[in-house]
This record gives structure tokens, C-alpha cells and sequence, in this order.
């Protein structure tokens, strides 16, 4: 018995020394990882890549969220509370796309501007990127102007100390208001004295006009004022989907000189032949008795040139003109684009040879001879 | 002393059990005992190594798909494991997708995007493509396009395609940010700056605050250089031509003045062919002088044919037109000069 309670003694303090000088193999795993990160192992991104991503809306989940996933914080945003708002506003900036930037940074001052417009406005003054608290500004005065417009205004007005952001204030709520009545607006904008603010909201008129109706700005065009919002949108209301080119084109022809009326309908020829090829061309041969199509006349040649795939249509195109400068300025921009794309030098040739001698043909040869291969 | 021969035996076994427990311990695998490789690489290197390899090219839309994928996960890098060597990519096809990332701008990091750009082998499609990414960047984030500018080497900020691209967003930043950076510009830098900050005045910024910027940058005209006064005169001669005729009028530097010259008669010669001449004609440098005249002329031939022919056979002053340039341009028609 003795014996056995020795033997059992022995046996115990073996253990125990056992247990003594292995005891950190049975340490809690938190003790392993915190070593490992010390040691700056692979484990650690393992762990990272582990975790649960944050909520697409709290402050880390706003830096981190992608083109692909931006849209998720929208609706978050939209009930947040008014604590919450500074906390995001400092995650969304950490975000690395300007696209999620920009969609969310105007979520969140929706949402702020509706709990708070006075701190909505003080926390956007403290933005440091200029195209972050223009857009900022943007989506506050959008909210505003449903309720005050006129406080809106004198706030824009006040902003003496930052002339960028003030003045894209003016142009955004000009071109708010000229969604309800344009020529208002420009009536108020053409009394601004700094030329290039002038200049600016007058473009930021038309834009609007153009994009909410771009056929009534169309129609409205032989009585617009200020002239530069007519020349403005004379010139690029031409290129609006669905617009009427060959109405736009009357217009344009009844300008008092010929430069303007050459200037305008070569921009719009531009984009009526972009728009329909075939109809560009048969307005530009119903209208050419006209000398101030020649520059239009080269645009659609030009177009046509670089994009048709038959030459034998080209050609015969150039042929139905009458000769003189339109056809001239038809076919040696044609013979040129021909050539241009790599189609046959000696049907570019061929072509060019339907143009009589101007400074349009010595253009077009210059550009054949350097599609020529070196001999 | 009966209790000491027990004592010291069991001390013998405590002593025998903690030499098991320590090789025991010692035959654990320890974090410390990884490859080489892996131990000394960067946790970066190592993260990287985590990241799936991308898929061998097929298309810059197929690519541009991937990139999209992995960004999804929160790889937002992924972009940049596209130009590494190993991804096997020939110069056209990574040109051609950096083209397609740029384009695609807002939904990358533009970091990412910038190192992607200066990665490439330099040539002049890869100058147009930072060109490109300055400009955008600069629209969207002007202050973190300006971190970029600021850190490329001399050669390359000094130059028009850099600065001119980079004043779209500038001339929207407070006028000591933009001084700050311009010291360490070169005059033709600096020149650039002011050129492209003129040439932005009725799209972006504030006039008040690029005008300021313009007055302490205190540059002159560039050889090299489409000049602040030239751009100033187009825009002018369009919104407020009596404005810049009295600039031109009270203007005391020659050089400028030329150049306000040159902008103002091109704004008011688009409209008025034969105005814009007589500006041009004020012009005292008389190579200057003659080489915006032909210019005038040849443009007017292609938008009024018979105006044009009938002022160049007309009593065109030799002070306006050699003979020899009137001669050549009448040759295209097979004229000659009227004696």
C-alpha cells in the first residue's frame, strides 16, 4: 500500500512537471493570433478577411463601399439622425471613388439639409474640395428652394468670401429657376456684371432649357434674348436627341450675315448628318444654291467620306451637287476621309478629280499623298 | 530523514516530467518557423498573394469586367495586377486597357489609375492618356489631382498638356493653394497655368478668383505657349468685345498686346471676315502680322469663297499680304493677282 502511494506520488509530481514546463500550449487562442500579428504573419490578413464587413452605412462601412455596392447606403441615409450625419460625412470622404462620392455626398445632405438646414450649410462651408461642397451646395439648395427660394438666394448672395463656390450657388439656382420660366432667367442673368458669371449662368440657362424641352427652345429661338443665350443654344441645341434638324436649319438661314449663317449650319449639318446621313445630304442638295453651305457642305462630305461603305454612292452623291464650292468642298473632304480610313488611294483620287481647283483640294491631296506607301 | 529519500525522488520525477513537457513544447509548430518567403515578404506582398491571379486577356472588356468583380469583393487594386509582368499583357493591350480604366475614371481609385498611367513605357499616347486622367481628376478632385501634379518629376509637370489639363480644376482652389504650387513651376510652367486658367474663365471657377491667381503668377508670353492675353481676346471678342478693345487700347506691353490682338481679331473674325483682318493688321510684328492675315484669308475662302477671292484680287496693302502669299493662294484657283 505504501509502495503504491509512492509510486502514485511520483507519478503525480511527474505530471505536474509535465504540466509546468509545457503550460503555454494550452494558452486561449487570442494569445496565439496577438503573437503572430506581432510577427506580422499571414494569418493576420486571413483574420482581417474573416471579420464581418461593416454596415454599408456606418462610418467605416461609407469608406469602403464600391460602384457596386454604393446604392445600398441610400435608404440608411435617408433616416438617419442628426448625430449620426458627421460621423458618416467623415467616412463617405474616405471613400476612394468619386463616384460613390459624389451619389452619397448628396444622399447625406438631403438628409441633413432636411434635419438641420443650418448645420447643413455650416458643415458644407467646411468641406476642403471645392467640387465636393459645390455638390454639397447643390443638393442643400435643391431642398431649400422647395421652401424658400428667396432666403436661398440672399444666403448664396452673402458668400463673398468664396467666389467658386458662390458663383456655381448663382448658376445652380438660376438654372433651378429656368426650369419654370427660362427667359426670366435670362433676362435676370444678362444684368450680372462680371462678364464670365454672365457667360456661365446664360449656359447654365440654356442647358436646363435644352434638357427639359429642347423643341421648345427650338421653337422659342427667333425671339430669345439676351442674343448670347441665342447663339449659345443655336449652336448646340443641335445636337439634343430628337430634335427637328431641318427646322433648327430655317432658323439659322434667316441670321442677318452670311459668316453666322455658315458658322451655325455647319454645326448643324454636323449633327444632322451624325443623326441621319441620308436626310443631311438631301437637305444639303435641296439648299445648294446657297453659298453659305460651303463649310457645310465639307462637314457632311467629311462625315460621309469616313463612314460610307459603297464609293460608287460617294461618287455619285458629289456628282448630283452643281459644281462650284459647295461640290468642291463636298468632294475633296470625301476624296480626303476616303483615303483617311484606308480605303483606295486612286478611288480617293478619282474622287478629288470632281473638285475643282481650290485651297479644299490642295487639303485633300495633301492628306491622299500621305496615305501614299513610301516608294 | 525518512521523509527525505521520497522528498528527493519525487523531486527527481517533477524534474524528469517538466524535461517531457519541454520537448513536447519544443515540437509544436511556432508561427516564427513559416518559409523564408513568407516570413520576410511584406504583409502587402503577402495580401497580394491571397488576391486571385486575373484571368489571362481576352478582351479590355472582358478584363474591364474582372477588375469590376474583384473591386465588388474589396480588392480595389485589382486594376494594377493587370500590368504586372506576369499577367502576360502585350504594350498595345495594356495601353489599351489603362485607356479603358481612365475613361472609366469615376468608378476607380484614382491613385490606383495614376500609377497604372506612369507605369506604362512612356510615348505620346500615354502623355494624352495623363493628360486625360489630370483633367477628369482635377474636375472631380482637384485637391487630391493636385497631390498627384505636385509630386511628377519637372520635365513632365512643366508642360502645357499637364497644366492646361490641370487648371480645369485649379482655378476652383483659393489663389495661395495654386500660388504654393506655382512657385515651384518654371516660367514656361507657370505660362501653361495661366494659359489654361484663361482659357477656363467661362466655364469653371470664379473669374474674381482666377483673376487673382492670374495677377500674382506674373507671367509673360511663352514662345512655346498659346498665351493667357491670346484666350482672354477670343473670349472677349465673343461676351464683351468693348471691354477687350480697351484693354487692347490702354495695354502698354507690346507682346501682350500683339497677343490680345491675335485672340480678339479670331473671336471677331468668325463673325466678320473682313474686321477681323483689319485687327490683325494693327498687329506690329510684321511676320506675325502676315501669318494671321493668310491664316484669316485661307479660313475665309473655305466658308466664302467668292468674298474672299474678290478681296484678295482686290488692292490688298503689301503690308497686310506678300504678293508672293496673295499669288500662292490665288494659284489654288487658278487666278492670279489683279496688277
Amino acid at each position: 500500500m505504501k509502495l503504491m502511494l509512492q509510486m502514485l506520488l511520483h507519478a503525480l509530481c511527474a505530471f505536474a512537471g509535465i504540466w509546468l514546463a509545457s503550460e503555454n500550449t494550452f494558452e486561449p487562442s487570442e494569445k496565439t493570433v496577438a503573437g503572430t500579428q506581432q510577427a506580422e504573419s499571414i494569418s493576420s490578413i486571413e483574420v482581417r478577411a474573416y471579420q464581418p464587413p461593416p454596415q454599408a452605412a456606418s462610418e467605416a462601412g461609407l469608406a469602403l463601399l464600391t460602384c457596386e455596392n454604393w446604392a445600398e447606403a441610400i435608404h440608411p441615409i435617408s433616416q438617419m439622425s442628426l448625430e449620426e450625419l458627421p460621423a458618416r460625412l467623415r467616412g463617405l470622404l474616405r471613400n476612394p471613388f468619386p463616384e460613390v462620392r459624389r451619389r452619397l455626398l448628396r444622399c447625406l445632405f438631403e438628409r441633413w439639409a432636411a434635419l438641420d438646414l443650418n448645420g447643413a450649410l455650416i458643415a458644407l462651408r467646411g468641406l476642403s474640395s471645392p467640387q465636393l461642397k459645390e455638390r454639397a451646395l447643390w443638393a442643400v439648395l435643391d431642398l431649400w428652394t422647395k421652401s424658400d427660394t428667396e432666403a436661398a438666394w440672399k444666403w448664396v448672395n452673402a458668400l463673398e468670401d468664396d467666389s467658386v463656390l458662390q458663383e456655381t450657388g448663382i448658376e445652380h439656382l438660376l438654372s433651378l429657376s429656368a426650369n419654370k420660366d427660362p427667359l426670366a432667367s435670362a433676362a435676370w442673368a444678362d444684368q450680372i456684371e462680371d462678364v464670365f458669371l454672365r457667360e456661365k449662368a446664360l449656359i447654365q440657362i440654356a442647358h436646363s432649357w435644352m434638357i427639359k424641352d429642347a423643341n421648345g427652345a427650338l421653337a422659342a429661338l427667333t425671339n430669345v434674348e439676351p442674343k448670347r443665350l441665342r447663339d449659345y443654344l443655336l449652336s448646340r441645341v443641335c445636337h439634343r436627341d430628337g430634335i427637328d434638324h431641318a427646322s433648327g436649319l430655317e432658323i439659322v438661314s434667316q441670321l442677318p450675315t452670311h459668316a453666322e449663317r455658315s458658322r451655325l449650319s455647319e454645326e448643324w449639318l454636323s449633327a444632322y448628318v451624325n443623326d441621319h446621313p441620308q436626310d443631311a445630304f438631301q437637305w444639303l442638295l435641296g439648299h445648294s444654291d446657297r453659298p453659305d453651305l460651303q463649310k457645310s457642305a465639307n462637314e457632311v462630305g467629311g462625315y460621309l467620306g469616313a463612314t460610307m461603305k459603297s464609293f460608287a454612292e460617294l461618287c455619285a452623291m458629289a456628282h448630283q451637287l452643281p459644281a462650284g464650292p459647295l461640290r468642291d468642298a463636298f468632294a475633296a473632304r470625301a476624296a480626303g476621309q476616303w483615303a483617311y480610313t484606308d480605303h483606295s488611294i486612286t478611288e480617293a483620287q478619282d474622287l478629288l478629280s470632281l473638285c475643282g481647283p481650290c485651297i479644299e483640294r490642295d487639303q485633300a491631296q495633301s492628306t491622299i499623298d500621305s496615305k501614299r506607301p513610301p516608294k | 530523514m525518512p521523509f527525505l529519500r521520497p522528498l528527493l525522488t519525487s523531486a527527481l520525477c517533477m524534474a524528469l516530467g517538466a524535461g517531457v513537457g519541454a520537448s513536447m513544447k519544443r515540437v509544436e509548430p511556432l508561427p516564427t518557423s513559416q518559409p523564408e518567403s513568407v516570413k520576410k515578404a511584406s504583409a502587402a506582398t503577402r495580401a497580394t498573394q491571397l488576391l486571385p491571379k486575373p484571368p489571362t486577356f481576352t478582351s479590355v472588356t472582358a478584363s474591364m469586367d474582372w477588375v469590376r468583380k474583384e473591386i465588388s469583393q474589396g480588392n480595389t487594386s485589382a486594376a494594377e495586377r493587370l500590368f504586372r509582368h506576369d499577367a502576360g499583357l502585350t504594350p498595345e493591350q495594356r495601353l489599351a486597357l489603362a485607356k479603358e480604366l481612365v475613361r472609366d475614371f469615376r468608378r476607380h481609385d484614382p491613385r490606383t489609375l495614376a500609377r497604372i498611367v506612369l507605369g506604362l513605357p512612356p510615348s505620346q499616347a500615354v502623355d494624352h492618356l495623363l493628360w486625360s486622367l489630370i483633367a477628369t481628376w482635377g474636375g472631380e478632385d482637384v485637391e487630391g489631382a493636385l497631390r498627384f501634379i505636385e509630386a511628377l518629376p519637372a520635365d513632365r509637370l512643366n508642360t502645357i498638356g499637364v497644366l492646361q489639363n490641370a487648371a480645369w480644376g485649379l482655378c476652383r482652389l483659393p489663389a495661395e493653394r495654386v500660388l504654393a504650387f506655382a512657385a515651384q513651376l518654371t516660367d514656361k510652367g507657370r505660362s501653361c497655368l495661366a494659359e489654361g486658367m484663361t482659357a477656363f474663365a467661362n466655364q469653371a471657377g470664379s473669374w474674381r478668383n482666377s483673376s487673382a491667381i492670374l495677377a500674382r503668377l506674373n507671367t509673360k508670353p511663352h514662345e512655346d505657349v498659346y498665351s493667357a492675353e491670346r484666350h482672354m481676346g477670343q473670349h472677349l471678342a465673343e461676351i464683351d468685345p468693348q471691354a477687350m478693345e480697351s484693354l487692347i487700347a490702354v495695354e502698354t506691353d507690346v507682346t501682350k498686346r500683339e497677343e490680345m490682338l491675335k485672340g480678339y481679331a479670331w473671336g471677331i473674325g468668325r463673325n466678320d471676315p473682313v474686321r477681323g483682318i483689319e485687327l490683325n493688321g494693327q498687329i506690329a510684328d510684321q511676320e506675325d502680322r502676315q501669318r494671321e492675315i493668310e491664316h484669316d484669308v485661307a479660313q475665309w475662302l473655305t466658308s466664302d469663297r467668292a468674298a474672299a477671292l474678290t478681296w484678295l484680287q482686290g488692292d490688298v496693302p503689301e503690308s497686310l499680304m506678300t504678293a508672293a502669299v496673295r499669288a500662292k493662294l490665288l494659284k489654288s484657283y487658278g487666278l492670279e493677282a489683279a496688277r
